[in-house]
């Protein structure tokens, strides 16, 4: 009976201490986990925001074409001046 | 039943409502961390769906870019020569770096050296970068602020050809490149005449003097170069 109480206190005591202490960790580290994604989220979000003008490089290029076309003729003048 | 019996299996009801408890919370987070890392998915394939073009857009650009570079460059150093094209090009553009022997054609008074470059004052502002370094104080006490302009200290710093501005460089260069051209030409300024009326003339009946080189029809399309928006 006595060795019964002391497995009492020892389960009392010493076993619920250290679950409820690494039960309280990993609780952390996901609460860790959920705020750096909630970061990257933001960061992500933002990413996209500036990211937005990027297909207006395909009329960059078209703007690009057409003054290398003009440049052509302006250097054929320019030979032809020169 | 004894009392440890009774004392045991509440201290064990009591460690598994903790238990279902902290797992309960941490199922939770874990369910949110499932859906952040969902939205922070679908934010990375916006991100690759966006960002698809630039690669070969820039490609293109980049080769644009060359050719015209390389047209413009192989017709100055057809017409003026390697030394008077890289001469021509460091005398408009300030940042690059001054050619290393001035060559004959070229006025070009022989420059002191350039002392470095102090540290960034509040005083002179534009002289932030090292090509716009003013030049050192001198010791004697300096003159009056308006006797010394900023414009013209930094055409110092930038060694800027000192001929008068009635003779253009592109002139000056076109002689020295090919002497008996100058003997039959007496204006030098005529061709920009023609650059300037190429636009479409009225239809003349009479044309009284055709001009005998570079038809109209080659320059007509270089000063109306105008930049269409693709979705227009």
């Amino acid at each position: 009976m006595i060795l019964w109480w002391i497995g009492n206190l020892v389960l009392l005591l010493v076993i619920a201490p250290v679950v409820i202490f690494l039960l309280r960790g990993v609780l952390d580290a996901a609460k860790t986990v959920r705020r750096t994604l909630n970061d990257i989220g933001q960061v992500g979000g933002q990413m996209v925001a500036d990211l937005e003008p990027v297909p207006e490089l395909v009329k960059t290029l078209s703007y690009v074409s057409q003054t290398t076309d003009g440049l052509a003729r302006y250097g054929a003048a320019l030979d032809e001046i020169l | 039943m004894p009392a440890a019996a009774v004392a045991t299996i509440i201290i064990a009801v009591v460690i598994v409502v903790v238990l279902a408890a902290f797992l309960i919370g941490i199922a939770r987070v874990l369910v949110d961390v499932n859906k952040s890392l969902g939205t922070v998915i679908g934010a990375v394939g916006t991100i690759a769906k966006q960002t698809e073009p630039v690669g070969y857009v820039v490609e293109s650009i980049i080769d644009n870019l060359a050719t015209a570079r390389d047209g413009l460059t192989g017709l100055l150093v057809s017409k003026v020569g390697a030394s008077g094209a890289a001469e021509l090009i460091a005398s408009v553009d300030p940042l690059s770096a001054a050619p290393p022997e001035a060559p004959a054609a070229g006025h070009r008074p022989p420059t002191p050296p350039t002392p470095p470059a102090p540290a960034y004052s509040a005083a002179a502002p534009m002289a932030s970068t090292a090509t716009m370094a003013p030049p050192a104080p001198a010791p004697e006490p300096a003159p009056a602020f308006e006797d010394q302009p900023q414009v013209i200290r930094h055409q110092r710093a930038f060694d800027f050809p000192t001929t008068p501005p009635s003779a253009p460089e592109v002139i000056r260069y076109r002689r020295a490149f090919d002497p008996t051209e100058a003997a039959t030409e007496t204006e030098p300024a005529a061709p920009a005449p023609d650059v300037a009326a190429a636009e479409p003339p009225p239809p003349a009946p009479e044309p009284a003097a055709p001009a005998p080189e570079a038809p109209a029809s080659r320059f007509s399309g270089a000063g109306t170069s105008r930049l269409v928006d693709p979705d227009d």
